[in-house]
């Protein structure tokens, strides 16, 4: 191969410069890649490739030593080879793959090619020139210049062919480009074959060689025939050819172009299917010995030996008949109709009559007629006048450098600068292909489909597109008119105009956002007038201020007025309506709840839910306080536990301020049970494992077995989901009655479950009001004492600390009906003697600030295996009165209960225990003070080791700040069968009657609020 | 786009419906149901059923725990990285570390941080809370005048002025009363028996497979 | 300490009132301390009530197959914690697997046998003797669950789904019950946090006043 391709600037591959015609005039497009240039070195004129996929330079002969012979019969292809380029004798023709249709170049252009080439391009260029004279055309054929930056956007193949811009030239001017004229039996352009429909043989490409110029490629300078090609070609026959004048009556290769003046009756002979020649290419329609032969470019890559000669039969030059019709996206490419038209290349033949100027010395030979089957023939004859030279493909795969091939300078590769609207259907369109069916051929038969098969929705879409109006036709659109011809009516594009992003506008940036902004705007340093950057830029050089107030007017008026409204009762102002009933009314679900609680016993565990977090816990503590006061009162012993870990110490710390009570004793803080519905759930199955254990870790002394070990359960609940919980999760599995105390938030949603696993239900603050006065009558309930005997009594063994369940023994009188009854001591004994303690009464100097509860039974199994539960003694013992003033108090000082003997020394029977940190009185020590008599809160009195005890210096060591202070038990006087009364209930709900005024006065302004302003909107809306 | 089944899948599957599946019947199943009583309890499914309902709860306080420490986390990272709003997260930490240090050095302070801040802050937020519904019901029909909205004011006012006890105007507390006893309460129970169905299908779906959501 | 707390209770609630003028750094700080004051809680009730307790009766007995079901959570945990990887969080799905499906089975039970069925059976039951009120709860009932029943459609000639006329005048008159239960459930809303309101400002008052 030669150093063309080192040299090649791929200029080929840029579009004419119409700015620059007259500067290249002179220029003619190189087809040396198709021609051997006898050595010569492809020069600069080399940029006039023509075309459509542009010059393969590695195919062009430069040093072919080969002779391709043409011989003037033969059919030439000189017309896919540089014009300029004389065709010698043995010089073997060059087929490009894809052909340059240098038929369509201006044959006058001169180029500096070799004198040879020079001398053919001028023949060539004569014989175009004579073929358009003889059609009467006329037109200035500009060469383009493809290294002129400024060259048109006209492909180069069209190069010629292309109008002069000031001519005001419609696309009907154009001419009508019948495919039809390119077959012909005769074409003019094409040699006369050396032998009549001698069969082309198959190409051979092996004959490609690459390290020199192919002798397929060459062109038979020596001959005369490719002269004669040409000169056929665009010979006498050539006519000039106005593409778009359509004036052109010639029958040169130009007519091609011309829609008026294509065919004439010899033409239509000429054009005539055959079956063979060049006629049977482009009319697949007819039957043509050449259809089969053309199969050489489908064995591309399957080189044929060496001994094959390709023949034209090898290439594959078949169109489909789609592809015939396809209309051209620009015309003069017509219909199918006028395709036929385009099938007789009779026109060609009129090239050779059509006389040529030729602008060289030599004048090109006269054409004689070309018969294309004898043309097709002859290649591959062997006998030199192939047009297509014989290729070997070994060689040329063998041979080729492709590292060369991509060597080319793409960087002076030019865009077309100018869209220019193609007389043909391109190439690309043509070659484009679905399965076997064109694109071009699916775009041509594209056909709407009937209104009746459409959706309703492309209906719609139909109706609107009709309704559209559009501001602007295709007339006025030249480029969607050359590529569309059939196009008359089109949409406007949308118009785009570039302005200022809104978003921009309403963007709302924090600081750390404009600190990039402003970073961005810096690196990318924008200009003045882009897009949005401006806008961006005001944006960012205002920042907002860092705080800003945003007033919400109607809120803070609403707020300041229910907040006046409520603060002002009070003070006593604005006191309206009347405080809630004093009874709930009868068999209401509120009385069912206080009956309940009031039904309990004393000693009997309720299970106690504090089902609210610390949002609701001012109006669920009011409900808390009544309901476990009341619970107390009864002498019942709550367990209190949730499913919110706020709510279990919301509720022990309600429950601490009701003074008198012994953790663990008289109630349990039995946990947080996770996981909602599961906790529950878990919690109703492992009842004793979960209730072992209070908040702290401490030991509660429970063995509950199941949930109908308590009496009651009552759960105050703030929302829907916490009360469906237990009324599905506890409600189905146990017949303890529930109650529940909600707040008005879950009122409508519970109201159902009543009566469905839900006994009774206190709402609210007014519920709460009411309940409170309940409490205010409600005398005290009696703990009775421990009623069993010694003998009676029976022994608990109490297991090893190893795990948290705990033996429980067995009593006489379980409180609940199992055998495995909770240790607390039975109830309701006969010989009990109540021990109550009158509120308010002074002891000594004590002051009493709250509910005094005293439990006066107690036993509870401790953990120490020698540690023995026993009720205590069923004989009261009275108090001893003593002297206030010398009386001893001291402290249990121990990890855990301790035992109270019968005699001072490990020796003696237990007859009862005391808890950690229980205040006793100590009456009297044994004589080495080892160990004390004491006297317990439940007037159980009893010996217990001193070491035990932490001795109180202060004998009167009574809160003296006047603080709730856990109470003495001791009384002054005999105990009284009274019951206690409740501490002032008014005290269970600070401020009680203010509270409810404030929310009496603040519904009312809401109700005022809410009914004027929406009486306000209706009415000014109904205007 | 088809999930790709594979051994985790299949194995989570496999958990979800057995762990179900053992659940249920351990729950469900009494006594007296004959031949599915006798296995159960010969299978010791009840138990077993105990055992899955203790995993499952503590498994939830656990994740509670690990949530709060990555919610520490969290904000100590702020802390560290000096972001913006680490002034904020500083005060999370410290109340934090308050509560805990208060509760454990004595249990009686952390009551009193309960009552005075941890109450205090929730009640402003229930007032809050209190102006919007206020104001929300107030510019109901502003908004969207109709039937529906009209009807919907129209029943919040009668509810608010029957919890007053307005004395001689005590026909409106029957109203209300009335109001939330019959047609409050019947569209409470559908709405319930509406939750239950839902809960209900849901349910059975997942324990026969066809809920696989949770795999995301 | 009483002292301190009180006045910290009066400025954290004017902080959270705060609001009512905007966004601004004080809410913001309140509602940071909530926070972090309820973790504070939460993790104190959570550790000591439940974890400290399971570990002690499990992990802690030294028997081998105690310490097994007492890891089984850590485990379970642990496999939650994996759920932020993106390669790992399919194995965060055992234990997401585990807990729904007991999740679901003790759902489907507590529904059935607390709401389904007791809520069905006693329908009527609040109205003896009061005819007209129990057939409007009963109408009420079934029209509430029209409205949410979406099933019974059918297809008009366009090709749209709606439903039948019956179906739209009784999911109507279940909407109208709706409403009216959602219109009570606002006022009860609206009573609980005007009551809690009340409540804090007779604490203050209580506190200032020392009762």
């Amino acid at each position: 191969m030669g150093n063309d391709f080192d040299n090649d600037d791929l200029s080929w591959l840029r579009r004419p410069n119409d700015q620059d015609d007259d500067s290249n005039q002179d220029e003619q497009p190189d087809l040396d890649w198709l021609i051997g240039d006898q050595g010569n070195a492809p020069k600069q004129r080399d940029e006039k490739r023509l075309g459509v996929t542009g010059e393969l330079p590695w195919l062009r002969d430069r040093d072919s030593d080969d002779q391709g012979v043409t011989s003037e019969e033969d059919l030439n292809f000189d017309w896919m080879s540089d014009p300029t380029s004389e065709p010698k004798q043995g010089e073997q023709r060059r087929l490009g793959v894809t052909g340059q249709l240098n038929w369509l170049q201006d044959p006058t252009e001169a180029t500096e090619e070799a004198p040879q080439v020079n001398a053919r391009k001028s023949a060539i260029e004569e014989q175009i020139e004579a073929a358009e004279r003889a059609a009467g055309v006329n037109r200035n054929i500009e060469t383009p210049n493809f290294d002129d930056e400024e060259t048109s956007a006209l492909p180069s193949w069209l190069q010629g062919a292309e109008a002069d811009p000031e001519d005001d030239l419609t696309l009907d001017d154009a001419p009508e480009f019948n495919f039809e004229d390119l077959v012909s039996e005769n074409p003019d352009w094409l040699p006369t074959p050396t032998a009549t429909n001698t069969p082309v043989e198959s190409f051979n490409f092996d004959d490609l060689d690459v390290a020199e110029t192919p002798d397929w490629l060459r062109v038979d300078r020596a001959s005369t025939d490719d002269d004669d090609f040409f000169n056929d070609l665009f010979g006498d026959q050539a006519d000039e050819v106005d593409l778009f004048a359509g004036q052109s009556s010639g029958t040169g290769l130009t007519g091609l172009l011309n829609a008026d003046d294509v065919l004439d009756e010899s033409d239509e002979a000429a054009l005539a299917p055959s079956g063979t020649g060049l006629t049977g290419l482009l009319n697949p329609d007819a039957s043509t010995e050449l259809d089969s032969d053309f199969d050489l470019f489908k064995d591309f890559g399957d080189p044929a030996s060496e001994d094959e000669e390709p023949s034209f039969d090898d290439f594959d030059w078949s169109f489909s008949e789609d592809q015939l019709e396809t209309p051209s996206p620009v015309q003069p490419v017509r219909s199918s109709s006028s395709m036929d038209e385009l099938d007789d290349l009779g026109w060609l033949e009129s090239l050779e009559a059509a006389p040529v100027t030729a602008s060289s010395s030599k004048t090109p030979p006269k054409a004689d007629s070309i018969d294309v089957d004898s043309f097709l023939a002859s290649l591959g004859t062997g006998s030199g006048n192939e047009i297509i030279p014989q290729v070997d493909f070994d060689d040329l795969a063998n041979t080729i450098d492709f590292e060369d091939l991509f060597n080319d300078d793409f960087d002076q590769l030019q865009s077309p600068q100018e869209e220019t609207p193609l007389p043909l259907a391109p190439d690309w369109l043509a070659n484009v292909s679905v399965g076997e069916v064109s694109a071009s051929a699916i775009v041509r038969k594209q056909q709407d489909r009937p209104l009746e098969d459409l959706s309703d929705r492309l209906l719609a879409l139909r109706e609107e597109g009709l309704n559209l109006n559009p501001t602007e036709t295709v007339e006025n659109d030249l480029a969607l008119a050359n590529l569309i011809p059939d196009l008359t009516d089109a949409l406007p594009p949308a118009p785009i105009q570039p302005g200022t992003l809104s978003i921009t506008n309403q963007l709302k940036l924090t600081p750390e956002q404009i600190k990039n902004a402003q970073l961005l705007a810096g690196i990318a340093s924008l200009a003045g007038d882009a897009i949005g950057v401006e806008a961006l830029r005001e944006s960012v050089a205002k920042p907002r201020p860092r705080l800003r107030l945003q007033l919400k007017i109607g809120r803070l008026l609403i707020a300041v007025v229910v907040l006046i409204a409520v603060i002002l009762p009070f003070f006593g102002i604005g006191q309206i309506g009347e405080l809630p009933p004093g009874l709930f009314p009868t068999n209401s679900p509120e009385q069912r709840v206080f009956d309940q609680i009031d039904r309990l016993q004393p000693g009997q565990l309720v299970l106690f839910a504090a089902e609210y977090g610390a949002t609701s816990a001012g109006d669920l503590n009011t409900v808390s306080d009544v309901l476990l006061n009341h619970i107390v009162l009864r002498g019942a012993r709550p367990v209190i536990v949730s499913t919110n870990p706020i709510g279990v110490l919301l509720a022990s710390e309600r429950v601490t301020r009701i003074t008198g009570l012994t953790p663990n004793t008289d109630y349990y803080i039995g946990g947080y049970i996770a996981g909602e519905s599961i906790g529950l759930r878990d919690f109703s199955e492992n009842l004793r494992q979960l209730t072992s254990n209070d908040l702290q870790g401490q030991s509660t002394g429970l063995a509950l077995n199941s949930l109908d070990d308590f009496a009651l359960i009552v759960v105050v609940a703030e929302r829907l989901e916490s009360a469906r919980n237990w009324a599905e999760q506890i409600a189905p599995i146990t017949n303890v009655p529930i109650t529940m105390g909600i707040s008005y938030s879950a009122s409508p949603l519970i109201m159902p479950y009543l009566n469905a696993g839900i006994d009774g239900v206190i709402i609210g603050y007014e519920d709460a009001f009411t309940y409170s006065v309940l409490l205010e009558g409600l005398e005290g309930v009696d703990r009775p004492t421990e009623e069993a005997t010694a003998s009676e009594t029976p022994t608990v063994e109490t297991p090893i600390l190893a795990t948290p369940i705990v033996e429980t023994p067995t009593l006489a009188t379980p409180i609940a009906e199992t055998p495995t009854a909770t240790p607390i001591p039975t109830l309701a004994s006969p010989t009990a003697q109540p021990t109550t303690i009158a509120t308010g009464e002074s002891i000594a100097t004590a002051t009493v600030d709250a509910i005094i509860i005293i439990a006066t039974e107690e036993v509870t199994p401790t953990l120490t295996p020698e540690n023995t539960v026993i009720p205590p003694s069923p004989t009261p013992i009275p108090p001893t009165p003593t002297d206030a003033a010398t009386e001893t108090f001291a402290r249990v000082n121990a990890s855990q209960a301790v035992n109270v003997r019968e005699g001072a020394g490990l020796g003696f029977r237990p007859v009862g225990s005391v808890q950690p940190g229980e205040r006793v009185l100590v009456l009297e020590a044994n004589s080495d003070q080892t160990w004390y008599r004491v006297r317990l809160a439940n007037d159980l009195e009893g010996w217990i080791l001193g070491t035990l005890l932490d001795f109180e210096d202060d004998s009167t060591n009574w809160d003296d700040e006047g603080q709730t202070v856990y109470i003495s038990f001791i009384r002054q006087s005999p105990p009284t069968s009274t019951p206690a009364p409740i501490a002032s209930a008014p005290e269970l709900i600070p401020y009680r009657e203010e509270r409810w005024y404030a929310m009496t006065l603040g519904i009312s302004v809401i109700v005022l609020i809410i009914a004027v302003v929406n009486i306000f909107n209706l009415i000014r809306r109904g205007r | 786009m088809r999930r790709s089944t594979n051994f985790w899948s299949i194995l989570s599957v496999a958990i979800t419906i057995s762990a179900g599946i053992i659940t249920v019947l351990g729950l469900l199943v009494g006594d007296q149901l004959g031949l599915l009583s006798t296995l159960v309890t010969g299978l010791g499914i009840r138990t077993q059923a105990t055992i899955l309902l203790r995993i499952a709860a503590i498994t939830i306080a656990l994740t509670l725990f690990i949530g709060i420490l990555n919610l520490l986390a969290v904000h100590v990272e702020r802390i560290v990285t000096r972001r913006s709003n680490a002034f904020y997260s500083v005060a999370l930490i410290l109340s934090f570390f308050l509560v805990i240090g208060m509760y454990v050095v004595q249990r009686a302070s952390g009551f009193v941080i309960l009552q005075n801040l941890q109450i205090s802050i929730e009640s402003a937020l229930a007032a809050l809370l209190l102006f919007a519904l206020v104001y929300g019901a107030a510019t109901i029909t502003r908004r969207r005048r109709s039937l529906t909205s009209i009807w919907f004011v129209g029943v919040v006012l009668i509810v608010l002025i029957g919890a007053i006890p307005l004395g001689e105007f005590a026909v409106v507390t029957q109203v209300r009363d009335w109001l939330l006893t019959v047609p409050v309460n019947a569209g409470a129970r559908g709405i319930l028996l509406g939750i239950a169905l839902a809960t209900l299908v849901a349910g059975v779906r997942v324990l026969i497979g066809l809920e696989r959501s949770y795999r995301e | 300490m009483e002292g301190i707390a009180l006045i910290a209770s009066f400025a954290l609630t004017l902080m959270i009132l705060s609001y009512l003028l905007g966004d601004n750094p004080l809410y913001r700080l309140a509602v940071y301390t909530l926070i972090g004051l309820t973790a504070g809680f939460i993790t104190i009730v959570t550790v000591e009530s439940v974890l400290i307790p399971w570990f002690e009766s499990t992990v802690l007995t030294g028997q081998p197959i105690n310490i097994g079901i007492g890891l089984i959570p850590v485990l379970f945990g642990v496999l939650l914690l994996f759920k932020t990887s993106p390669r790992l969080g399919q194995a965060g799905n055992l234990a997401l697997a585990f807990l729904v499906g007991v999740g679901a089975a003790v759902a489907l039970v507590g529904i059935v046998t607390g709401t389904l069925i007791p809520l069905t059976l006693t329908i009527g039951d609040a109205f003896t003797g009061n005819l007209l009120n129990t057939l409007i709860v009963f109408i009420g009932v079934i029209t509430s669950l029209i409205y949410f029943q979406y099933a019974l459609v059918r297809k008009t000639p366009q090709g749209t789904v709606e439903r039948t006329p019956l179906m739209k005048t009784l999911g109507g008159i279940g909407f109208g019950f709706i409403i009216t239960t959602l219109g009570a459930l606002y006022a009860a809303a609206i009573l609980t946090s005007l009551t809690i309101l009340i409540e804090r400002i007779g604490f203050w008052l209580t506190q200032l006043t020392g009762g």
